[in-house]
């Protein structure tokens, strides 16, 4: 058996076509696993369909334009309220939900550093690019797929756009 | 002793053999049952390291894969066990693993079947970047050496590799089921796996960059997996890629010329097209188009057959051609597909209509930069009698190529140029 800290995706050729150099990061077994999955088009086989492990949690960061927000009427805007009122109700009760806030505006921002032991605080960030993040969704999620399907659900998914990041898990110390 | 020399090389011929037939087979059930791509491909070298030691001595089993998966998962569970000592996260693990085996045992054809549909389904992900979507599926689905993909992409082995690892990191860490989409989600899944093959399938068919206009060895792995995807999944769309790709392979000999150069299809020696792929390929296209749910590249193979039914050139059915060109514009409305419509409607209705379709679509800027797009436009300046035109087309055409056999080609109709 090949082990190594090398996870390179070498091929060591040595004549048999099966000896594929496979390098493992060791302890990178534990965690992330491919779940069985429950709705496959053509699970035919009856096998389980329960997970091998639990949910993930995902961090669904919402990305506005917040110029286009602005610029909604009232009753647009009151539209938009709405539909995620009845987002964050479903995924309650579909189980999905950890956690969900929205953000005040770009410009209550301030952005902390502390560089050689000296802390300073500055107005920001000044962000040019198009859209900035209006808010947030902590979410339980069988896998990406899932994840995505909740995501591509968000109102602000059809004005803006979602980054779907898992979280990070760390091994108990 | 000499007989038993020669009994194991006839073993060692059929572990080859099997593995050349089934190693991807076992690949994708073992990454269903470990759940990891790097422990599934350590597992799969494993059981065949195992059957060259034991099948001499014990006989080949009557059932091959099934026997490859279960020693390679013996062996997986087994090694993690051992890792255990220095891990302790994974005794949990082993111990998981170990459990499955029950249901998981001797995988039937469906399910094998199935796991092969999962793997492409994952590599093609679009979650993951398209560069690493097209050298996972060549690496995993395919079983292309990591040097074998670099040298037809003509990129560094050293990216590459790292392309794929990472790619593998993003499907687990990120979790990127191992799974067959739901029916509300294939259409759009399927079309990024066919996107995948048809990407491989271009750059075999007409290298984007380099000396040689052929790479077929690419070719040859995106049509084994055009006939995979029907031989799993029997949509139209399918059927239509594999036809595709059959029917411009059909051509691949007369292409090219002994000395190398480019032969336009117009030009080309038809006996030297193969009968057999065209059989086939309008054979895919006629099931295609009866379903009725079709799409771009059933349409795209339609045409390429209608190419190939014409006994020469000059028999070609135009009419036909600009016909099903309408019909792909409003399913694929692309800049590119407008002006292959053009140049059929100059065979058509002579180069003067097609000039100015090209002239209209340039003129909006959308292909100022395609080398195909001045080329075309040289030609038909060229037959237009309109020289000076057709040097500047020429010439821009030359500028923008990246490929040495199409340069040449440019170079020769530009010196063939009255002055």
């Amino acid at each position: 058996m090949i082990v190594s800290h090398d996870r390179g995706d070498r091929a060591t050729a040595q004549g048999d076509p099966w000896r594929i150099g496979v390098a493992i990061l060791p302890g990178a077994f534990g965690r992330c696993r491919f779940p069985i999955a429950p709705n496959d088009y053509l699970a035919s086989t009856g096998r389980s369909t329960t997970m091998r492990e639990g949910a993930m949690k995902y961090l669904c960061l919402i990305y506005d334009e917040e110029k286009k927000l602005g610029a909604m009427s009232k009753s647009e805007s009151d539209a938009f309220m709405g539909e995620y009122y009845a987002f964050s109700e479903g995924i309650r009760k579909s189980g999905h939900y950890v956690a969900g806030e929205a953000l005040q505006p770009i410009h209550t921002a301030t952005t902390v550093r502390v560089r050689n032991g000296k802390m300073s605080a500055t107005d920001g960030p000044f962000a040019e690019t198009k859209e900035q993040l209006g808010g947030f969704y902590l979410i339980n999620a069988r896998d990406l797929n899932d994840a995505i399907q909740v995501a591509s659900k968000i109102p602000s998914a059809r004005l803006g756009s979602i980054e779907v990041r898992p979280i990070m898990v760390f091994d108990k110390p | 002793m000499g007989e038993d020399a020669a009994a194991g090389a006839g073993v060692r011929e059929t572990v080859d053999a099997v593995y050349r037939a089934d190693s991807r087979r076992v690949l994708a059930t073992l990454i269903r049952l470990l759940g990891d791509f790097d422990l599934a491909e350590e597992a799969l070298h494993d059981a065949f390291t195992a059957a060259v030691e034991h099948w001499p001595r014990d006989g080949v089993p009557a059932n091959p894969r099934a026997w490859l998966v279960s020693t390679g998962r013996f062996k997986a569970i087994d090694g993690l066990r051992r890792r255990a000592r220095f891990d302790a996260s994974l005794v949990e693990l082993a111990r998981r693993l170990d459990a499955e085996s029950d249901d998981s045992g001797a995988p039937d054809k469906e399910s094998v079947e199935d796991d092969r549909l999962r793997l492409i389904f994952t590599c093609c992900h679009p979650a993951l970047p398209p560069d690493a979507q097209i050298a996972l599926t060549l690496r995993e689905v395919c079983g292309l050496t990591t040097e074998e993909i670099a040298r037809a992409f003509l990129t560094g082995a050293a990216t590459l590799a790292q392309r794929i690892v990472r790619a593998k990191a993003k499907i687990r860490d990120a979790r990127i089921p191992y799974q067959v989409p739901s029916r509300a989600d294939l259409p759009d899944r399927l079309d990024a796996v066919l996107h995948v093959v048809y990407l491989v399938f271009n750059e075999g068919y007409s290298a984007s960059s380099g000396a040689s206009l052929t790479r077929h060895d690419l070719s040859g792995e995106a049509i084994r997996l055009g006939r995979l995807l029907r031989e799993l999944l029997p949509e139209p769309e399918a059927m239509g890629l594999l036809a595709l790709m059959l029917l411009h392979e059909s051509r691949r000999a007369a292409r090219t010329s002994p000395a190398g150069e480019l032969v336009l299809l117009g030009d080309q020696d038809r006996s030297l097209w193969s009968r057999d792929l065209i059989t086939e390929g309008s054979a895919l296209v006629q099931r295609a188009l009866s379903s009725r749910r079709f799409g771009p590249y059933t349409l795209q193979a339609a045409i390429a057959a209608v190419h190939a039914e014409a006994a020469s050139a000059a028999a070609t059915d135009w009419a036909q051609i600009v016909g099903l060109y309408d019909v792909l514009l409003r399913a694929e409305p692309s800049p590119v597909v407008q002006l292959n419509r053009a140049a059929a409607v100059a065979m058509r209705d002579g180069p003067l209509a097609g000039l100015t379709l090209i002239d209209a679509i340039l003129a909006r800027g959308d292909l100022a930069d395609y080398h195909l797009a001045h080329s075309a436009r040289a030609d038909l300046c060229r037959r237009l009698g309109r020289t000076a035109e057709a040097r500047v087309a020429y010439e821009r055409a030359l500028q923008l190529t990246q490929q040495e056999p199409e340069r040449r080609f440019l170079e020769r109709r530009l010196s063939e140029l009255p002055d």
